[in-house]
């Protein structure tokens, strides 16, 4: 199969999406063609066609982390579509951490605290099996009232393509937040302090200083799960709850 | 003079300017309690600290006014060990503190080249 790539800047973030559908390239170029750019951009995902029909395609993050497989290439254009969005600025008002946001139903919704959900794909068949839907993007904007506050990808030639089982878009109405998870990141049960630092290091600049602290201060007032990071089990187990 | 004679007086030197330093903290480092621990964060710093207790005490100390001597006296009586424990421990403690922005000047000019060795640990007998 051969591979092609288009490259864009979004909001400044130059980046390079390599896709081996022509079809599916050829759509993207298309809905993404004010933020084409002719230099060679720094590779941010890939497309890759399944090697027979029986397969799935399947959209790789630069770390190689499977973002989602799925049926058909408009699937795949979906969720790079939601993943880009990511490199927009945040609502105002709100604080950008890196976590999944997974929803068990449409009115809450479950942060995945990185590396969570970060180190191990995150399977469709396991997700639909618990009627759990992953967004699609690495980084969750919260608002000071513990809502998800996220804009939807600008590019209706993308956002209007059909989702692929097991994800979502970004909420665009306010969402509760309903659990966290967060790592275990030593063998010990973690302290306040030891969860307040981890959550505080996963926010974006943007806010202040005393806004991160603030929020992961809040997010540990949810209802919390600590889940082993070498077990993916437990991950689902913890959502499932 | 033996190799070993060089290395305590280059090590009574190191000590001697290293006691004379006058440490001082940023005033504007965010400081969070909680029941079990203490989180810090300085304005210069991408992510911020959880501290444990003995480097939450020495950031607290850390006012401009007090020698780093005088801190190593304190944390030997405090500690109950010899004053070269102790400095040592000071010593770490303010690397740790400097690397997370928390201090306001380097520290490197006075730290001892013990503290880039690569095997800082004596090996086991």
């Amino acid at each position: 199969v051969r591979a092609d790539a288009l490259d864009l800047d979004i909001a400044g973030t130059r980046l390079r999406v390599i896709c081996e559908d022509p079809a599916a390239l050829a759509a993207l170029r298309s809905a993404l063609s004010d933020q084409l750019i002719d230099e060679p951009a720094p590779v941010g995902f890939a497309m890759c066609v399944p090697p027979d029909a029986s397969k799935f395609h399947v959209l790789l993050d630069r770390s190689g982390l499977v973002l989602a497989r799925v049926q058909r290439s408009e699937e795949g254009l979906a969720v790079l579509g939601s993943h880009l969005g990511a490199l927009l600025p945040p609502p105002a008002g709100t604080v950008r951490i890196r976590a999944r946001a997974i929803l068990p139903d449409d009115s809450t919704a479950a942060l995945v605290a990185f590396p969570l959900a970060f180190r191990q794909p995150l399977i469709e068949r396991r997700l639909e099996r618990a009627s759990l839907r992953v967004v699609d993007r690495p980084v969750v904007d919260v608002g000071p009232d513990m809502t998800l506050q996220m804009a939807a990808s600008p590019w209706p030639g993308l956002s209007g393509l059909p989702v692929p089982a097991g994800h979502a878009p970004a909420p665009v109405e306010p969402t509760p937040i309903g659990v966290v998870l967060v790592p275990q990141l030593k063998r010990s049960e973690p302290t306040q302090s030891d969860l307040v630092a981890h959550l505080a290091a996963l926010t974006l600049p943007g806010a202040s200083h005393t806004e991160r602290l603030g929020l992961a201060e809040a997010l540990l007032r949810e209802q919390l799960a600590v889940v082993r990071l070498d077990d993916p089990a437990a991950l689902y187990a913890a959502l499932q709850r | 003079v033996s190799t070993g004679d060089e290395e305590g007086s280059a090590q009574a030197q190191g000590d001697a300017v290293f006691d004379a330093l006058v440490p001082r903290a940023r005033d504007d480092v965010l400081v969070r309690r909680y029941d079990d621990g203490v989180v810090a964060w300085s304005p210069i710093s991408p992510r911020p600290l959880p501290l444990e207790p003995l480097s939450d005490a020495v950031l607290n100390l850390l006012d401009g006014e007090v020698s780093a001597g005088d801190l190593v006296a304190d944390l030997a009586a405090v500690l109950e060990v010899g004053d070269p424990v102790a400095r040592d421990v000071l010593r770490r403690e303010l690397w740790l503190l400097e690397d997370a922005g928390m201090l306001t000047t380097s520290l490197t000019t006075v730290m001892s080249d013990r503290e880039h060795e690569v095997f800082p640990a004596p090996p086991d007998p």
